[in-house]
């Protein structure tokens, strides 16, 4: 009952309703890459480089829109990039929303000094701008796609942590808290059980916006050479190997950064929706 | 009584005291979030996975003796706290140690492009501001029209943009294609300006080489102060038009346009004003984001500011330039925001000791 009063809140939301079918079409895509991709992504066609889109002069029906400099699919490596740019969203969402939750859920219920140590290193990490942030782990551990996924998570950790504690915060001070308590529940089970499920709707709005923060930033590390490594169809290495073709292959530059936009776009209007249909105060 | 936002009805000696108390309290919030800022910054170095010194001596083969000198230029001979201390007492003398690249201090390479980076920052601010606000305004105004969904549909745009993706698309449209716009750098090599300011736009004015020179250093700025100020614009204006159209409903609004006085003159007046506070507190907010933009603004327009000069540092694996400029990073954050707070605290007597 109460799912299907909120998906018809949501479904209210034309925006977010689009954004919800462009975004499954782009999983299902992503997941069926190696049937749906015209070719290899790391497949060199010789003879073929810098070759337009299909329907520019020049183009060539095999090669939709185009090939790169060394002659590789631009479609293709599109279709890859997704499912390297979702797992990576999907990746942080989950490294954040389990760290966050937890140290949230922490520093709310207990107080304290547990609250405020949580609080100060928030502090530490909210006092550098997000992608200084990650470059300097980068800095740390090096540039590969898995160290620019730790270093978005830890970059996306502290909003994630100060919403989690706030929610936690309010609903501590209900009185069914109190009631739970005198009933001789552990400190555990009521955080888990009773509070952690109450501030669900928060939660779940911040990890939609985390996707389009965490693609987003991934790529930003992906472009800045200190993310995902070429040959990686990564939709932001693909961008920084265009940089120099820009004169000469217009579509090499647009596609890719295209894809960033609308799939971060979809992302943060999925996430207004849910949150004007969970939570209509928040609006 | 409903007080109004602005100074009207307030002694200046009592906001004067407000704000110094303000700057105090914060001042002392902050020295934690410092302390663990150095401690991350000192940490950096002696978390790289290896030995920093041969990861730095690698590729040229290290001599002992060239070891040991850059083990000691990079204070690692010495036990980790005394290095800690070491470092601390040294950066609040100034000194945050020498970049292993150019071979200067660090302290002077920041100084050297900060401007750069504040020149652009404030360019994209203002420009964020000045278009930002009036399209909120129209966009309330007309709500619901075909120029309100352009407005807010943009500001959507922009707002999920990813900027180092645009920064192409403008040099592939008005640079490559139109020809209007220089790619790269602040100013024509033609031009030799001696640094006074720092600021280019100021320093060419003031270096005789006239017009010609300050018109070459503006049309370098545009395009990284435009992609810059992308999404600071796309906030301004969802918040001018959302706060404005809050206030529009007040009645305060229904008397002023009851006493005859025409509808955008009580927009202007009456209502822009209360719609400000929000609007200030976006402006805020989005300093933060502009900095994290300048790091790739930088990159694209090869802009010889910070940004630009940290990454690079990270590439080259400059440590002591990544340790000192980390840490100084975090200072002009910190700093900024408590500006913001002050301001805010100006506008807002309602704030007033709350925060």
């Amino acid at each position: 009952m109460e799912y299907r009063r909120l998906w018809r809140a949501f479904c209210r939301n034309k925006g977010a309703l689009a954004s919800l079918a462009v975004l499954s079409i782009l999983c299902l895509v992503a997941l069926l890459a190696p049937w749906v991709a015209p070719h290899d992504p790391a497949e060199v066609h010789e003879g073929v480089l810098n070759l337009p889109p299909a329907w520019m002069s020049g183009g060539h029906s095999q090669f939709w829109l185009g090939t790169d400099d060394i002659g590789r699919d631009v479609l293709s490596r599109l279709i890859y990039g997704a499912r390297v740019s979702l797992g990576v969203g999907a990746m942080v969402v989950t490294l954040t929303l389990s760290f966050g939750a937890l140290l949230g859920l922490l520093a709310g219920y207990f107080g304290g000094w547990i609250d405020s140590t949580i609080l100060r290193g928030v502090d530490i990490l909210m006092s550098l701008p997000s992608i200084l942030l990650a470059i300097v782990v980068v800095a740390v551990l090096g540039p590969s796609l898995t160290n620019a996924v730790i270093a978005v998570s830890v970059v996306a950790l502290p909003s994630f942590i100060r919403i989690v504690r706030a929610s936690v915060l309010a609903e501590k001070a209900k009185p069914y808290v109190d009631a739970t308590v005198s009933f001789g529940a552990s400190h555990t089970r009521i955080a888990i059980k009773n509070i952690l499920p109450n501030c669900m709707a928060p939660i779940i709005v911040q990890a939609t916006l985390g996707f389009s923060d965490g693609i987003l930033n991934a790529a930003a590390l992906g472009f800045l050479g200190l993310g995902a490594q070429p040959p990686t169809p990564e939709w932001g290495v693909m961008l920084s190997d265009a940089r120099s073709y820009i004169e000469t292959a217009w579509w090499m530059v647009t596609m890719p950064g295209l894809c960033i936009l609308v799939v971060v776009l979809c992302f943060n209007l999925l996430g207004d929706g849910l949150r004007d249909a969970l939570d209509p105060k928040l609006k | 009584m409903i007080e109004s936002p602005l100074f009207f009805g307030d002694s200046i000696r009592n906001l004067v005291q407000v704000i110094f108390q303000l700057i105090l309290r914060r001042l002392v919030v902050s020295i934690p979030t410092l302390i663990g800022v150095s401690l991350v910054a000192f940490l950096l170095i002696r978390w790289v996975p290896g030995d920093p010194v041969m990861l730095l001596l690698g590729e040229r083969g290290a001599s002992p003796e060239l070891y040991a000198e850059m083990k000691r230029n990079l204070g690692l001979d010495r036990p980790l706290v005394e290095q800690y201390f070491g470092f601390v007492s040294q950066a609040l003398q100034g000194d945050l140690g020498i970049s292993i690249h150019s071979k200067r201090p660090v302290i002077e390479e920041f100084l050297d492009r900060f401007p750069a980076t504040v020149e652009l920052g404030l360019i994209a601010m203002f420009w964020a501001v000045l278009a930002g606000i009036p399209l909120g305004i129209l966009a309330a105004v007309k709500r619901n029209s075909p120029f309100d969904y352009l407005v807010m549909g943009g500001a959507l745009v922009g707002y999920s943009m990813p900027i180092f993706w645009w920064g192409l698309v403008l040099i592939l449209v008005f640079s490559v294609t139109l020809g209007w716009t220089p790619v790269s750098g602040r100013i024509s090599v033609m031009y030799d300006i001696d640094p006074r300011t720092g600021f280019m736009l100021v320093d060419t004015w003031l270096s005789g080489e006239g017009w010609a020179s300050f018109k070459s250093a503006l049309a370098h700025l545009i395009l990284p102060a435009v992609v810059l100020g992308t999404i600071p614009l796309a906030a301004v204006a969802r918040m001018t038009r959302s706060s404005l159209l809050e206030v529009l409903r007040e009645d305060y609004i229904r008397t002023a346009r009851a006493k005859g006085l025409s509808f955008y003159g009580v927009v202007v007046v009456h209502a822009l004003r209360n719609a400000l506070i929000p609007i200030i507190t976006v402006v805020g907010l989005m300093v933060g984001a502009v900095l994290t933009g300048a790091i790739l603004t930088e990159t694209i327009f090869s802009w010889p500011g910070i940004g630009k000069w940290l990454v690079n540092s990270v590439t080259a694996r400059d440590y002591p330039v990544i340790q000192g400029g980390v840490l100084l990073m975090a200072i002009v954050v910190i700093a900024v925001n408590l500006v913001v707070d002050v301001l805010y605290q100006v506008v807002n007597p309602l704030m007033r000791g709350k925060s």
